[in-house]
């Protein structure tokens, strides 16, 4: 039990620290399975928020100019911007739901289970039918 | 105290009775958007823009989209929803562009958002124009859906991510979108941009029945 406390202690490390290997030389953190799955399930809301944010700020390409130069310069400004945001929004949404899943696989380690993923994969691969959407 | 109202109220209607005096002019008509034409006369944007421009097609068929406008989770029936692996009940939002309803597994990472963008009244013709103007990354023409003229229209293309959003033009001045993501299993095997379609034409049906 203490080889497997050990275990996840340096998963948890390494994905803090973004190192895939190494031993723990300072302090850390510690957490029990269920504040680990709290932590998944912030990331995934997280993950969600800017997903919504991505699907919100997607109207902003219709900024329109107007006649005026100082508007068309304004509205060209406001979508060039819009698209940074957009691209932020699907960055994070991304980092979140990796992060879900570093923990998730600590967590699997932990509990000596066989490793899964965040997001639920259905019956894909077991012959059944995908998800619709 | 009485007497300061009183002066106050007399400066009040000489200001507004300044404010509101006559004057020469052609009276120009303005279009608020929010509510599908009746009939297939050309109808402007406030800035008196005929519509549809840009090369948009114009919508020969208008639909009255209204109370689908006020409340788009009304887009999905329970049994459209779970077809496409979605709980029975949407969640509805507003927006800067207008209402919108989302359905989303928690499980498989899919959603689907069905946002009417009834507060820019320019229909399918902002998204020929924003194409124009070259700030969509993607943009496709697509076969009319349901018998109404759709594109393709992202600011980033997110195809590789799953995502895509699809915009439908119910009449000349009213269009829904359809930004969908992919539930993770199918990031990669199938087209968002055709699930997207497919969740339009479902929201199209509906709306068709009233």
């Amino acid at each position: 039990m203490a080889d497997q406390r050990d275990r996840i202690a340096v998963e948890l490390t390494n994905f803090a620290t973004g190192t895939t290997q190494g031993t723990i030389t300072s302090g850390g953190f510690t957490f029990d399975p269920d504040t680990i799955r709290q932590v998944i399930n912030n990331y995934i809301d997280l993950a969600k928020s800017y997903a919504q944010s991505m699907d919100d700020a997607e109207p902003m390409r219709n900024v329109s100019p107007g006649h005026e130069y100082v508007t068309e310069s304004f509205a060209y400004k406001a979508n060039a911007s819009g698209a940074s945001y957009i691209a932020y929004c699907q960055h994070y949404a991304g980092f979140y739901l990796r992060e879900a899943q570093k923990c998730q696989d600590a967590l699997d380690t932990y509990l000596g289970v066989e490793e899964r993923t965040v997001i639920d994969l259905g019956n894909a691969g077991d012959g059944g039918s995908r998800p619709a959407v | 105290m009485r007497r300061f109202s009183s002066i106050l109220g007399i400066f009040a209607v000489v200001v507004v009775g300044g404010c509101t005096a006559a004057s020469p002019g052609e009276p120009i008509p303005v279009t608020t958007g929010k509510t599908a034409p009746a009939g297939t006369e050309s109808s402007s944007t406030d800035s008196g823009q005929k519509l549809p421009f840009a090369g948009a097609p114009k919508v020969s068929n208008p639909l009255d989209t209204n109370r689908f406008q006020q409340d788009p989770c009304r887009s999905l029936t329970s049994e459209q929803a779970q077809s496409l692996d979605f709980p029975p009940d949407g969640e509805s939002r507003d927006s800067t562009f207008g209402k919108a309803c989302t359905w989303s597994n928690r499980g498989s990472g899919g959603r689907a958002t069905v946002h009417f963008l009834d507060e820019d009244p320019r229909g399918l013709s902002a998204e020929y124009q924003a194409h124009d103007d070259g700030i969509t990354a993607l943009f496709e023409v697509l076969p009319p859906i349901e018998g109404y003229p759709a594109v393709v229209s992202n600011t980033i293309d997110g195809r590789p991510d799953g995502r895509c959003t699809v915009i439908v033009g119910v009449s000349d001045e009213i269009r829904f979108e359809v930004p969908l993501w992919l539930s993770q299993v199918n990031v990669g095997t199938k087209d968002p941009c055709d699930v997207a379609a497919l969740v339009a034409g479902l929201a199209l049906k509906t709306m068709k029945a009233g």
